[in-house]
């Protein structure tokens, strides 16, 4: 009923405005009605000039190879480290000689996943690359929204650090529903989040092991 | 009897400039009916998206879709209200026939659809900086797409020509018989309750289409055939009816 209500009043008050200047309109002076025109495509034109400067603010423009790549598709091909991707959002590199690693996290929703890839050699060396994606279908790459997860070495443990749930607010400019008719952009499903995703290459026999809320996937076998 | 020969397409251009002038305040009510819009826009439409790593995005989406419906409806009156007595009253200031009455009307009533397709349009900015400076919020737009510019004024254009060719032929026919006033409201109402609505399928048939060429070619065609009912409905009363 509330909500019947909430949908009913832009109309009343629509009729409402409209059955007004109709009334009014006998009375308004021809000037007046000049001025105002004027006046509001003035401020329409404006709007729009001081838009081109809002822009700078706004992000970078979506890559071509990032709206072609498939982001977990590259990562179970276990190619996606040897490229150089735009979806890289953090990269580190640790010197460990030991022979086993106990992954431990915090903050970790249950069942995230740690992609492993193994290096064809011992080099004593694991690099913890993160990646992911937060992208519209108009082109705009909000990526560096993402907050990556910190990822730390002490001894045997590797500690990875997830910021905890983060929510990011947006707000995006729509086209008229009479152009999207046209180019078919819909108003729901333009935005498209990836990650973020913790992919570890570690030493050919490096042995791992992780707590019961991570889920260790090994790729590019 | 005149002694001089009154040319159609003279009569035409000297009615619509008059038109244009003793017309003009329907724009104020165009100004204020999409200033209201504006105003209802700014809650934008929000939804919600997580991914299975933790992240959440509240998005948040603003649009001039609410100025290009308003400005339809504020269409349909304008061509409602220009059918009238005291509008048609206005022709006889000239050498004037129904015809010439009807494609000046019709030249007025593109006019303000074009006027206003463009300021509904260009009001998506003014949406995004008001949003900016008052709800202290960044919209972002994406890149500044020229051809889409023009689309969106083009296709708006065309919805709102189709719908004052919908208000003139309803104002011509509540002309002619005066239980159309009620006749018309009860078979759009009616329309609405039956099963497979008729008006769905006229929505599919035109909101769905995404080829702008046979968009195009249905506006246009449904236009032409509206405005030539008008017409023809016009052209059958009596003068100074």
């Amino acid at each position: 009923m509330t909500t019947l209500l909430v949908s009913v009043i832009p109309i009343v008050i629509m009729i409402a405005v409209l059955i007004l200047s109709l009334k009014f309109r006998l009375k308004m002076n021809v000037k007046i009605t000049h001025w105002l025109l004027i006046v509001y495509v003035g401020v329409l034109l404006l709007s729009l000039c001081i838009s081109f400067f809002m822009k700078s603010e706004e992000p970078a423009e979506m890559v071509e190879e990032k709206q072609k790549t498939d982001l977990y598709e590259a990562i179970y091909s276990g190619e996606i480290s040897k490229i150089d991707t735009p979806y890289l959002l953090d990269k580190n590199s640790f010197d460990y000689s030991g022979e086993s690693l106990s992954i431990t996290s915090a903050n970790a929703e249950v069942g995230t996943t740690i992609f492993i890839e193994r290096k064809s050699v011992d080099d004593n060396m694991i690099e913890a690359h993160i990646y992911g994606s937060f992208s519209h279908m108009n082109g705009m790459d909000f990526s560096e929204k993402i907050v990556p997860p910190r990822v730390k070495i002490s001894e045997q443990y590797m500690s990875i650090i997830y910021p905890g749930s983060q929510v990011i607010k947006l707000a995006l400019m729509k086209n008229v529903f009479a152009v999207n008719q046209i180019t078919g952009d819909k108003m729901v499903n333009g935005v498209t989040i990836d990650g973020p995703i913790v992919y570890l290459r570690i030493p050919q026999s490096l042995e791992v092991k992780a707590g019961s809320e991570l889920s260790l996937q090994e790729v590019g076998k | 009897m005149s002694l001089s020969t009154a040319n159609l397409m003279e009569t035409v251009k000297k009615q619509y400039s008059f038109k244009l002038k003793a017309n003009i305040d329907a724009i104020s009510s165009l100004v204020g009916i999409q200033l209201v819009a504006i105003l209802f826009s700014l809650g934008g439409i929000g939804g919600s998206l997580s991914s299975s790593e933790g992240l959440q995005i509240n998005f948040n989406y603003y649009s001039a879709d609410v100025v290009l419906v308003f400005t339809m409806f504020w269409a349909l009156v304008t061509a409602i209200t220009i059918t009238t007595k005291p509008y048609r009253n206005h022709d006889f200031t000239f050498v004037t026939n129904r015809l010439s009455s009807s494609l000046s009307n019709i030249l007025f009533l593109l006019t303000g659809s074009l006027l206003g397709a463009v300021t509904a349009n260009l009001s998506r900015y003014l949406l995004q900086l008001i949003a900016f400076l008052f709800r202290d919020q960044q919209v972002y737009s994406g890149p500044f797409d020229f051809p889409v510019f023009i689309l969106g004024i083009v296709m708006s254009a065309l919805y709102i020509f189709c719908v004052c060719s919908i208000g003139y032929l309803i104002g011509a026919l509540v002309q002619v018989n005066k239980s159309f006033v009620l006749l018309v409201p009860v078979l759009i109402i009616g329309s609405i309750f039956l099963g497979e609505s008729i008006l769905v399928q006229l929505f599919q048939f035109y909101v769905m289409e995404p080829n702008f060429v046979f968009f195009l070619i249905k506006i246009l065609i449904t236009t032409a055939l509206f405005f030539l009912a008008s017409i023809s409905i016009l052209n059958r009363m009596e003068v100074r009816r």
